[in-house]
């Protein structure tokens, strides 16, 4: 019997595949096969599109049939303001100026509608990688070799920088004296995170970014108003951060990282840490989504054995009891101080 | 995650091998001898096997194993393939070739299946922005047919929106919305206030790519339809239904309602990786899992000629269904709870205390926060603590007591004074509870039903499909469901009326078939569980105390036959509407009593 569930990829070197998608349709700049850096902008699209009504009848009395033999402006010329739109003809040439810079988007019922100049979203590359593909008017997909970590949450943004631990061990709070290195443009990692006015003074002396394991769930909406990307890569509450992302993350030490956000109203793809290095031969593309077998090694997402690393020593074939009553199929893990306990499968991890 | 169930051995009939064959109007004039069915939702795809014995179907395995809609699979028929592949290695059926194809029809050595069929909740809902007159007439009307599909409101644009015409057109560019529901105007009535609400709408969908932008759904005053078509052109998709308010007095749904489910399925069930698979599967059209539960939750209320409410809680939406003899089925689908991804909105919706006071033990609320927002990262794991199961199940109180003023809100004029017959239960978190009587528990917590009803529980997962199934091929629909497809919980036995705690509420004499009598008193402010297992009956004299009404009126007395179930005969004494006390301690004890009540 196949028991499949969910993992999570945690690979020192690997190859990975990412999509860099536009939130909208737009515009894809890099072109399969090219090689990228991560300030490289890849797609762009037009940012927050400003509207403005122009009631260009109303205000000239005339018919949107008369309106469109006296435009003098098509559809999708950008226009300055204070330029001329319509001519009435007549006596002093009455007419109707642009009352904005921007471009004519539609002409409704006698309305000129302008697209306000827009400032444009550029997508970039965030991490050193090579198109694959390109998806029409929406991006690319890029191939990076390095290492890559799948975390759980992100506050909504993205970035890149330089790694530096500054936490000692895997669990340890993120505190103000983690701040008193050079941490400006640092993509800092730390344990966990339980408190607010580090976060604020984390902004104030410029890091580019934190990976922390776990957050408490009051701080979620302070993380996601930071100005730089929050990461967490095990779950909220305070149980720190897997020793095996710790460890890894800390052999990275002053390495380039990128920080990928999980795509909003994309389910399932998750938020990636990733570390580009040097291809080296045989590394691929992890298997994620096998079943699971003994020898794996796994992590249980629910208590009373929550946020502890185990290896599978055997799938159960029959549904167990479970100290609540309940029957769920599932396997024994031995956990890392050697002990073996029964674990539902629906609660583990696989670590790939 | 996989969960596994074997009903019984495998004994392969021989089936014909000819197609089971289909009348024009798509019924099967040869019932089939053996079929799987699939309910594909948001964290799991169950699948189940059923074969034709004597003279009913029974329910031979069932699998669940994660959804593999998602990454890292992105492919949802993958689930079902390992789950059927899973169900013929339970039962040593070969039901798909070496290319991982259903062998359909079954074949006379017994390899295959005769049918297939599947419902789908998996897709996310269908994002949607509300334009419409006024707040409490046509976009009320609006939202209450959105709410019989999975559907989920972005934004509302009425005459009382105080943003600028640029800003409404700039939500539109911003939300993306799949779909933008017009009403508004009484037939006959308003033209020109709804058609400037149409130009805003025209720039606002024109502004986004042909990929984006949205469809539209006109519901409204009947009079404006050709102009509205004309001004939209022909680069938006418009589509008409009746107006959803033709009068200020009158309502009508069904129309609309339809055409936002068919949306549903055209732009998002159809959109699922590997969907078109599933599809050639399927004899059958996919239908979505909310209209399939309603199907046979019609089916029940006919069959028992009365009132029947189905309930689902859901990982990633609730839905309620309100069927009745000769009414038109009332369905309430809510996709912004669940006990899967989108549970932490409950912190949103009702305050954290809310929660914890359905707890029977103290929990620090820090803690509870922190359990929401985990639930909602990892959404397919289960409880195995006494804390967590307690905690998830009052977070279940609360979604649902949410659901259920959307409900209320939703049927005006409902059929509330009409005796319930019988309580269906469905959704991960309450089936698969240690304890059935433990969700019996909480939905009697929730919903507050009064009268004498029975209650049943879809614990392996089958309902909704069986619904699907039933539109096709109804005597298997029916078969299966009659061969022990659901789990009969036994009866419950609520009386309205106010008392102090200690007084008498009803008294009971049960005299069972093998002649036991049992005779009890059951207090005000109380619930207990007398013992009626399942395939038992037994005649049960009801008599209230004179404040009391069973459905016969105030301490009026009845003899009535009731069945026996894995919960028992239930009588919830706490009254109607009960409230916890605010005494956290007296309210603990309160609710370990009840929950010792229906048996722990």
């Amino acid at each position: 019997m196949d028991y499949f569930t969910r993992s999570t990829i945690i690979a020192p070197l690997t190859r990975i595949r990412r999509e860099r998608l536009l939130p909208g349709g737009g515009e894809v700049i890099a072109k399969i096969g090219q090689e990228v850096a991560p300030t490289l902008t890849v797609a762009r699209m037009a940012g927050k599109m400003n509207f403005e009504i122009v009631p260009a009848c109303k205000l000239l009395r005339i018919s949107p049939e008369e309106l469109s033999k006296r435009l003098l402006v098509r559809r999708g010329d950008t226009v300055k303001m204070g330029a001329r739109l319509v001519d009435k003809g007549g006596f002093g040439r009455k007419g109707l100026d642009s009352p904005v810079d921007g471009t004519l988007y539609a002409v409704v019922n006698g309305r000129l509608v302008f697209q306000q100049t827009a400032q444009y979203i550029e997508l970039r590359a965030l991490a050193k990688g090579r198109v694959v593909n390109r998806i029409a008017n929406r991006g690319v997909v890029l191939e990076i070799n390095g290492s890559r970590i799948q975390a759980i949450w992100d506050s909504g943004k993205e970035g890149f920088g330089v790694i530096h631990t500054t936490a000692a061990t895997a669990d340890a709070p993120f505190a103000a004296a983690q701040l008193e290195d050079d941490v400006n443009n640092r993509i800092l990692v730390t344990g966990k995170i339980t408190q607010a006015d580090v976060l604020e003074q984390a902004e104030q002396a410029g890091v580019s970014g934190l990976i922390a394991g776990s957050i408490a769930a009051h701080l979620l909406p302070v993380a996601m108003a930071a100005s730089y990307p929050v990461f967490v890569t095990d779950g909220i509450g305070e149980q720190g951060m897997l020793p095996q992302v710790f460890q890894l993350l800390q052999q990275s030490e002053a390495r380039h990282v990128a920080l990928f956000n999980s795509p909003p109203n994309q389910s399932g793809i998750r938020p990636e840490i990733v570390i580009p290095l040097e291809a080296v031969p045989g590394a691929d593309l992890p298997s994620a989504g096998r079943p699971l077998v003994v020898g794996q090694s796994v992590r249980i997402v629910r208590r009373p054995f929550d946020n502890q690393v185990g290896v599978v020593v055997n799938l159960r074939k029959r549904a167990q009891m479970t100290p609540i009553g309940s029957r769920a199929y599932g396997a024994d893990i031995k956990l890392s101080d050697g002990q073996v306990v029964f674990a539902p499968i629906a609660n583990l991890d696989a670590i790939i | 995650m996989t969960t596994n169930e074997m009903m019984t051995d495998t004994s392969a009939e021989s089936a014909p091998d000819a197609a089971a064959e289909q009348t024009t109007a798509g019924l099967s004039t040869t019932p089939p001898k053996s079929f799987l069915i699939a309910d594909c939702g948001s964290v799991n795809t169950t699948v189940a096997l059923f074969d034709a014995a004597a003279d009913s179907y029974r329910l031979v395995a069932r699998v669940s194993v994660p959804t593999t809609a998602i990454e890292p699979w992105s492919n949802i028929h993958l689930g079902i393939q390992e789950a059927v592949a899973q169900i013929a290695d339970i039962t040593g059926r070969i039901l798909m070739n070496q290319r991982g194809d259903l062998i359909r029809p079954a074949r006379i050595s017994g390899t295959g299946v005769d049918a297939f069929a599947a419902v789908i909740s998996a897709a996310p809902p269908l994002d949607t922005i509300l334009v419409g007159l006024f707040e409490k007439v046509s976009l009320a009307s609006a939202r209450r047919a959105l709410n019989s599909a999975y559907t989920r409101e972005l934004d509302a644009f009425s005459l009382a929106d105080t943003r600028s015409e640029s800003e409404q057109i700039g939500s539109i560019v911003r939300h993306q919305p799949d779909l933008i529901f017009v009403a508004g105007g009484a037939n006959g009535g308003a033209e020109e206030r709804l058609l400037q609400l149409i130009d805003t709408i025209q720039i606002g969908a024109l502004a986004l790519s042909d990929v984006k932008r949205p469809r539209v759904l006109f519901a409204g005053n009947i009079a404006v339809r050709e102009r509205i078509r004309t001004t939209l052109g022909e680069n938006i998709h418009l589509h008409v239904a009746e107006n959803v308010r033709p009068s200020l007095e009158s309502e009508n749904l069904a129309d609309a309602g339809q055409i936002v489910n068919e949306l549903y399925e055209a732009l998002k069930i159809k959109s699922l990786p590997g969907i078109q698979d599933i599809s050639e599967w399927s004899g059958f059209p996919l239908q979505p899992t909310a209209q399939a539960l309603a199907d046979i939750t019609t089916y029940f209320a006919a069959l028992q000629n009365g009132r029947v409410i189905a309930v689902d809680l859901g990982a990633s939406n609730v839905t309620f269904v309100e069927a009745a003899p000769e009414k038109r089925t009332r369905l309430c689908v809510q996709s912004d709870i669940g006990m899967g991804q989108p549970i932490a909105n409950i912190l949103d919706k009702k305050p954290l205390a809310d929660i914890l006071r359905w707890l029977p033990s103290p929990m620090e609320a820090e803690q509870a926060r922190d359990f929401i927002h985990n639930k909602a990262l990892y959404p397919h794991t289960i409880p195995v603590t006494e804390p967590e199961l307690r905690l998830e199940q009052a977070i279940a109180r609360e979604a649902l007591r949410d659901s259920v003023t959307e409900m209320h809100a939703s049927w005006e004029n409902g059929q509330a004074t009409t005796p319930l017959n019988l309580l269906l239960i469905g959704g991960k978190t309450l089936t698969a509870a240690p304890r059935p009587s433990q969700s019996l528990l909480l939905l009697l917590d929730v919903l507050q039903p009064t009268g004498i009803f029975a209650a049943a529980m879809d614990v392996y997962g089958v309902l909704p499909a069986l619904g699907a199934l039933a539109a096709y091929e109804p005597l298997a629909a029916v078969q299966s469901l009659e061969g022990g497809a659901l789990l009969d919980l036994g009866w419950v036995v609520a009386p309205i009326g106010k008392g102090h705690p200690g007084q008498p509420a009803l008294h009971i004499v049960m005299e069972s078939e093998d002649s036991q009598r049992l005779e009890v008193e059951v207090e005000y402010g109380t619930i207990e569980t007398l013992p009626l297992a399942a395939g038992q009956s037994a005649k049960v004299t009801l008599r209230p105390s004179r404040r009391f009404d069973v459905g016969f009126g105030p301490g009026k007395e009845k003899q009535v036959t009731i069945h026996g179930g894995a919960v028992g005969l239930v009588i919830d004494a706490r009254g109607r509407p009960f409230n916890l006390p605010a005494d956290d301690e007296a309210r603990q004890a309160l609710l370990r009593q009840w929950l010792w009540g229906v048996g722990g």
